[in-house]
């Protein structure tokens, strides 16, 4: 019987884990996640916690509960991968051999690498989003800034997103007069996907959000509430809205399976780590340039699981990942659009309307349902 | 996105060479690495892509 190791419990992981337990023959291999903390958390939901409309413990449920039955859960720190061995070695000096092994362990935050990050607030981590909502309550009027603090980052539509319902939240505290909304894009435009852009535009234009292009904070002074870009720029601030520079798993870093940011360098459409022939990467911890997203770690889980599968039975890997990603945004005053794209298809500029916008709120509600099982 | 990190993450006087096909970039790149004040050394055009080489400046 081979093993299969996932290292982390977040989408990619159990996407990958419970579709390979539905794929493989039984007997043919033991799977087994080793996660930290044994928590799967719904990042997408953090952006309503900052708005209030959200119970943060309804974002996290136990690993367990979310795996098959015949998947293994270990809950421990992944300390270093030994690819010559086949081994991971976990805290507490455990040691698993694998067959195959999925690099699963998403993005980590690293808010002290920009100076003076603590004059701001995230939506990035449960924590970070329940300290904004907080501040957002107590705000009474001045200049919210948006702003990235290094790329790339999760989920690359969400500052923009985060601007609309910004939007619509003081409207509806009745103090939108208030408030000035500029938000600093670390692009050459305002929307990262450039079929997107002129839509993204004109929606600010309408929401009288203030954009600047090309601003990514070099960093932040809390005392004179200034943030200042790497291109040289800088703006005031009365609250501070900072998405924290990411970089890959310690596990990676350590292991020297990384790139300079961490991430590892992986085949686009095999998913293979370059170099390596049983080690496949999902979701954020790979250097592929699209979206790091639930929906790409999703499809891409997918197809890792469909491969292994295969090539368990001896047979080639069926499956290439084609940069499917699929994402929900949600532009306040219940309207949203869709986007579907791959590789070669950018996104079409879909319609702002009331029909994406509740498609976004059915996959809030649906996804412990559907995909951590791999259901779809 | 990947320039800007690739500079971020460089070492002030590096060489950084990028591959992009994409229009867009075609445009911002330049735009991006005067506003930064790095130095475009040369942009070469390949038959799939353009590569566009950069000198880290400060």
């Amino acid at each position: 019987m081979k093993n299969v190791v996932v290292l982390g419990g977040g989408v990619g992981g159990s996407v990958v884990a419970n579709h390979l337990a539905k794929k493989a023959k039984r007997g043919d291999c033991k799977i087994t996640v080793v996660d930290e903390d044994g928590k799967h958390v719904y990042q997408p939901g953090f952006l309503y916690v900052t708005l209030g409309k959200q119970n943060p413990a309804k974002l996290v449920r136990d690993e367990r509960t979310l795996l098959k039955r015949s998947v293994d859960l270990v809950t421990s720190r992944a300390e270093r991968i030994d690819p010559g061995e086949r081994t991971v070695h976990l805290a507490g000096g455990k040691k698993l051999d694998y067959d195959y092994l999925v690099i699963a362990t998403g993005s980590t935050l690293h808010p002290e690498q920009v100076p003076g990050f603590e004059g701001a607030h995230h939506f990035y981590s449960l924590e970070g989003s329940i300290d904004l909502r907080n501040a957002l309550m107590k705000f009474n009027g001045g200049d919210v800034v948006i702003a990235v603090g290094g790329v790339p980052y999760k989920c690359p539509p969400a500052p923009a997103e985060s601007a609309c319902l910004l939007d619509y939240y003081f409207t509806k505290r009745r103090m939108r007069e208030k408030v000035n909304l500029k938000f600093l894009s670390p692009l050459g435009r305002v929307f990262p996907l450039e079929s997107l852009d002129p839509l993204v535009t004109e929606v600010f234009k309408q929401k009288n959000v203030e954009a600047t292009i090309f601003f990514n904070i070099e960093s932040i002074d809390p005392k004179s509430k200034k943030v200042e870009s790497l291109e040289g720029e800088t703006v005031n601030y009365d609250l501070l809205i900072a998405i924290p520079p990411h970089s890959g798993a310690d596990v990676v870093i350590d292991s020297g399976l990384g790139d300079r940011g961490g991430w590892i360098p992986t085949d686009r459409h095999s998913l293979l780590a370059k170099g390596h022939g049983d080690i496949y990467a999902v979701g954020d911890a790979t250097d592929i340039p699209i979206s790091k997203a639930g929906a790409t770690a999703h499809y891409e889980g997918l197809v890792v699981g469909d491969n292994i599968a295969a090539r368990l039975n001896g047979q080639s890997p069926p499956d290439n990942y084609d940069g499917k990603v699929t994402c929900f945004c949600d532009a306040g005053f219940h309207r949203g659009i869709m986007m579907t794209f791959d590789y070669e298809n950018p996104p079409v500029p879909p319609p702002l309307n009331r029909r994406h916008y509740l498609g976004k709120m059915m996959i809030n509600r649906l996804y412990w349902m559907l995909i951590p099982k791999a259901r779809v | 996105m990947e320039l800007i990190r690739a500079v971020k993450e460089g070492e002030v006087g590096e060489v950084i060479a990028v591959w992009s096909k994409d229009a867009g970039s075609q445009r911002d790149i330049p735009l991006w690495i005067e506003k930064a004040g790095h130095e475009l050394l040369a942009v070469n055009e390949k038959e799939e892509y353009n590569e566009f080489v950069i000198k880290k400046l400060r």
